[in-house]
């Protein structure tokens, strides 16, 4: 070959090489640029609507802020929405999700009754699922690999609640171990009777005299419930009510003068405004367990405190209030996801990857938003849970909630031990 | 009562001719091979997941027809044996690994059993009184679901864990359930069908028209109710069971609601009951219908699946009392009269 | 003692509401032969009507009138344009009409208001007073009270004026009544109207001690029935001594057993009264035999 023929042949070939690789890494730019889809499913219709639609909108928050990051790793995510009004509703949903819109994480559910019916067909089909807000203990051990579950167990909400009890609520009022009479006032619901059962069990361990009081959903007049509790004198209660019989219970309380010495409230209908909405002063003094919100960002790390404070401004910006607790388990349940989990995985959109890279993550309290760590555990006792989450203690004081539990995290003192007479709370 | 007679020939000689048996084994084979084969081609999830829906649907719909259909017994309380099919067959299963095919049966024969003591309790009340005991009943099958916990999980309700094992009713292709739903529909359309064309039938439908006559000419009412009262339970606890292995848990608020009552009935009816066809005509419709919403508007019309049931059992009652298969029956004899 | 005395006051207060919830129903069988399965419902609606009444700035002891009123004339309305076709079909025909009646006023409250429980929150009916050893709240007193009212109205309105006599006569013979002139057509209306009226009076005087929302329908149905197949359908004074009974019976099996057992004791009291004495204490012999033909 001649000079000018090798040199067009050199040029040529590079040309050509650069052609290819500028293809290729189009290629694998335009692949990398293609969104990554989430399927979404809580109830924004029906019964559990209303704390539904608030925890679902804290998930998208979360989205939202890593969207605006460039998303995870420069890919985008998309959300495929689904309504769950009912466990029939969530089995279609979670079909369609799987089936027809081939998503391969399935995020949710608020309720532990929805997740219950749709965890099997996730693993039947080989796709994550990803629990935000469902606490019932069962979900993690029917031994399904391909469960995760972010915030922690209702059982262990029962136990806060009783350490509080014995290590503040007791002492504070005159009260220890064998003097204390513990009730727990419960809807018959799936949560109710499991965290009833728990304390009736930890209660005996204990050495704690405790009776359980349940009621139907829907019922109209506690006032039994109540006569009883008066007449069995009990000190302490726990209670499990939703937002309905949260506010006829303590109505009724205030009207047949039940004298009680400490409420610590495990049930959603505490923990939001529209309990002291309805009863007013008297709901002051009252403590609730809920998932963490509010906490000192002083024991967080310099991450976490950044996506506390962007989800703080981003939900009151857009519905004028502050955020409660059931909007943060949304959020830091898909932060996990979004931060610690999808980035590490080798493919996040295959779901043995993301099932590795989730079994992985290891990071200490204090180093999420919510203030929780982040290890699940592996396949087997409870597999997929999330076991550095905790609970909180909070307590209504001048109308608004203040954290008071555990001290690291707290913001005030807890007060008004034993409670003060109806009327005289603040 | 039932102006409309089923849509299948019902001399009672008309059968012996092989032509008209031939036609009628065509009349059940065909749509049966038909819907295999649609189950067969089906293979996204989700239209699965309907088609199961609606087969179960016509399931509830068809035993709840061998009672209320033919016999025109206002019985809204078959959640009750639906809840107890679910909970024999899982409570079996779990306890003493007993096969959900027998658990189903001895679902079906507790559902039977109740049924017989119920209907014999309430053999002297008539219409509303007679729905108002059958509602009390499915209450009270609910409450025990729901307080008995030791043996019934109570409102946790109880699970299943999967394996794909044919002897324990659990299969990898949902197109399997679909199937067994299939061939459940097949034998209750078979029953309800031979009871039609049997003196059974005859009696049912004549009490069903008017008891008091039937009575006073000697027909043993109570026994022919309580009869068909038993056979409606037993398979409507079979749809229980294959609906428990399907969801794999089952709890009392989703199995012995009463919305499963009001189904059984409404399907029956806007299909048109006493007939054969009415009440899978009844299920494809509504089924479908409410899906559908469900999933185009889900988000804020979640109660709108509700407000079309409603609707629509007002306006057949009034307007269309023999169901669509009924409109179409009086359609095609029009025609046949117009015809030259 | 004080916890008998104060489940007992409790009870009969609440046989008051219980009565006055069922009063309609027993009116409503006993003239038109008509079981209506969406009773409980229009109990619903009138605590939704008291509930936006009481937004607007309405007290609803004030508007239970209005709600009353409003009622009437729709469940007069309802009965000529709906229930009135279907006397002469079959009693399936009728309970699937009042059943998806019921089922559609429910999907429609949900979709219009939510369903979340709506609150009446009214200061003077929070207060409590004593009665004895018991302590009840204002609100169940002037309830019991309102409900004693208006069956002792409906009694009067019934055996002392010219209509009332017309509703009763064609209650016990509508052949009859119609031989001596009386429009059965328009009594019909108007018994069903004062129904469904007096159904959504109830849900007034509840909606200060209970919550509204789109499924407690049903739940006032059952008892409802349960209170008029105790005392006996067709039976006004059957309505009032069956709602005591009921309200009692419900009150001290919730403490003294269990108040998840109260719903039970619903049932098999229902039961036991349908097999063993299907008229009820005062009603008319027979009529469960008879059925609603004509």
């Amino acid at each position: 070959m001649n000079q000018i023929n090798r040199r067009s042949l050199v040029k040529g070939a590079s040309a050509a090489a650069v052609l290819a690789g500028a293809s290729v890494a189009l290629n694998v730019f335009a692949q990398g640029r293609k969104p990554i889809r989430v399927g979404m499913i809580f109830p924004i219709t029906g019964p559990l609507a209303l704390l539904g639609e608030t925890q679902m909108a804290g998930a998208q928050i979360a989205i939202d802020i890593i969207n605006q990051e460039g998303g995870v790793n420069g890919r985008k995510i998309e959300v495929v929405k689904a309504d769950a009004p009912n466990s029939q509703a969530a089995i279609a949903e979670a079909n369609r999700l799987i089936g027809n819109e081939n998503v391969k994480i399935v995020l949710g559910t608020y309720a532990s009754g929805l997740a219950s019916s749709i965890v099997g067909i996730a693993e039947r089909s080989n796709v994550i699922h990803w629990e935000v807000g469902g606490v019932a203990d069962s979900l993690t051990q029917r031994g399904f690999k391909n469960v995760f579950r972010t915030p922690p167990p209702a059982s262990l909400q029962g136990m806060m609640a009783l350490e509080f009890i014995n290590e503040v609520v007791a002492p504070k009022s005159g009260l220890n171990k064998s003097t204390l009479r513990l009730g727990v006032v419960h809807e018959d619901s799936e949560f109710g009777s499991t965290v009833a059962k728990t304390l009736a069990e930890r209660s005996k361990v204990e050495g704690i005299k405790f009776t359980a009081y349940s009621y139907a959903k829907d019922s109209n007049d506690l006032t039994p419930i109540i006569l009883r509790l008066r007449q069995d004198a009990v000190d302490v209660i726990v209670s499990v009510q939703y937002v309905n019989d949260a506010i006829l219970f303590w109505k009724q309380a205030k009207q047949l003068n039940l004298a009680l010495k400490g409420h610590v409230a495990l049930g959603a209908g505490h923990f939001e405004r529209s309990f002291i909405d309805a009863v007013g002063k008297d709901a002051n003094g009252l403590f609730i367990v809920p998932p963490p919100v509010e906490i000192n960002p002083s024991g967080l790390d310099a991450t976490a405190q950044k996506d506390l404070a962007a989800f703080n401004k981003a939900f009151e910006a857009q519905y004028k209030k502050s955020p409660s607790s059931v909007t943060m388990l949304g959020f830091a349940g898909t932060m996990i996801l979004l931060r610690d989990v999808l980035p590490k995985a080798s493919d996040p959109e295959n779901p043995d990857a993301i099932r590795a890279a989730a079994l992985a993550v290891d990071k200490p309290i204090g180093s999420t938003a919510a203030g929780w760590g982040v290890k699940f555990r592996p396949p087997g006792e409870n597999g997929g849970q999330n076991e550095r989450a905790f609970w909180i203690v909070q307590q209504w004081q001048g109308d608004n909630l203040h954290t008071v539990y555990p001290i690291k995290l707290a913001v005030r003192q807890p007060n008004q031990m034993p409670l003060p007479a109806w009327g005289s709370r603040s | 009562m039932h102006a409309d007679s089923p849509t299948i020939s019902t001399s009672a000689d008309s059968l012996a001719s092989p032509s008209a048996r031939f036609r009628t084994t065509l009349q059940f084979l065909v749509p049966t091979v038909l819907a295999a084969l649609l189950i067969g081609s089906t293979t996204q999830q989700y239209h699965l997941d309907l088609l199961f829906q609606v087969l179960l649907g016509a399931l509830l719909a068809s035993a709840w027809n061998i009672v209320g259909g033919y016999a025109g017994q206002i019985a809204l309380g078959h959640a009750g044996f639906y809840a107890i099919g679910a909970y024999t067959s899982t409570i079996l299963l779990l306890r003493f690994g007993i096969s959900p095919w027998i658990g189903m049966l001895a679902g079906a024969a507790l559902a039977a059993l109740c049924a017989s003591i119920l209907g014999i309790l309430t053999l002297r009340l008539r219409g509303p009184f007679f729905a108002m005991s059958t509602v009390a009943f499915a209450e009270i099958v609910r409450l025990t679901a729901t307080h008995w916990e030791s043996v019934t999980g109570g409102t946790r309700g109880l699970w299943i864990s999967w394996k794909p094992d044919a002897w324990l009713m659990g299969f990898s292709d949902r197109r399997a359930y679909a199937l067994v739903a299939l061939g459940l529909l097949v034998l209750v359309t078979a029953v309800s069908f031979a009871i039609a064309r049997s003196k059974l039938g005859y009696l049912l439908r004549a009490i069903g028209s008017d008891e008091d006559a039937a009575r006073s000419v000697g027909v043993r009412s109570s026994a022919a109710k309580v009869l068909a009262f038993s056979i409606s339970g037993a398979f409507t606890a079979m749809a229980g069971t294959l609906s428990a292995q399907y969801a794999l848990s089952i709890d009392p608020p989703t199995f012995s609601s009463f919305e499963i009552s009001i189904q059984a009935a409404l399907l029956s009816a806007v299909g048109g009951m006493g007939t054969i066809a009415g009440p899978i005509v009844g299920a494809v419709t509504m089924v479908t219908t409410s899906n559908l919403l469900r999933s185009t508007l889900g988000g804020q019309f979640g109660a709108l699946h509700l407000l079309i049931y409603g609707i629509a059992l007002v306006l057949v009652m009034l307007f269309m009392r023999g169901g669509i298969v009924g409109l179409w029956t009086r359609v095609a004899k029009r025609r046949h009269v117009l015809k030259p | 003692m004080d916890v008998f005395q104060q489940l007992f006051i409790s009870g009969i207060l609440l046989g008051g509401v219980y009565a006055l919830l069922s009063i309609g129903l027993t009116l409503i069988f006993g003239v038109i032969r008509v079981v209506n399965f969406a009773h409980g419902h229009f109990v619903m609606l009138g605590m939704y009507a008291s509930y936006w009444l009481w937004r607007a700035g309405i007290d609803p002891y004030i508007g239970a009138p209005i709600v009353f009123g409003a009622f009437f004339v729709i469940g007069a309305g309802i009965h000529h344009k709906m229930i009135s076709r279907t006397l002469t079909m079959p009693h399936l025909v009728q309970v699937f009409v009042t059943l998806g009646l019921a089922i559609a006023l429910e999907a429609m409250v949900h979709l219009a208001w939510g369903g979340d429980f709506r609150f009446v929150q009214l200061e003077y009916t929070s207060r409590i007073v004593e009665i004895g050893q018991a302590r009840v709240v204002v609100g169940s007193l002037v309830a019991f009270g309102f409900a004693l009212l208006a069956t002792a109205v409906i009694y009067a309105f019934l055996h002392g004026t010219d209509v009332g006599k017309a509703i009763r006569a064609t209650a016990q013979d509508p052949y009859a009544a119609q031989a001596m002139g009386i429009d059965i057509g328009r009594i019909f209306d108007l018994t069903f109207g004062l129904g469904v009226g007096s159904a959504a009076l109830a849900g007034s005087l509840l909606v200060p001690m209970f919550p509204a929302f789109p499924s407690v329908g049903l739940g006032y149905s059952l008892i409802a029935f349960v209170v008029v197949v105790l005392g006996g359908l067709g039976s006004v004074p059957g309505a009032l001594m069956g709602g005591l009974l009921v309200a009692l019976i419900e009150t001290f099996t919730a403490f003294h057993i269990s108040p998840s057992f109260k719903e039970g004791m619903y049932f098999l009291l229902f039961i036991l009264v349908l097999v063993l004495r299907p008229a009820g204490l005062f009603g008319l012999r027979g009529s469960e035999l008879v059925g609603i033909h004509r």
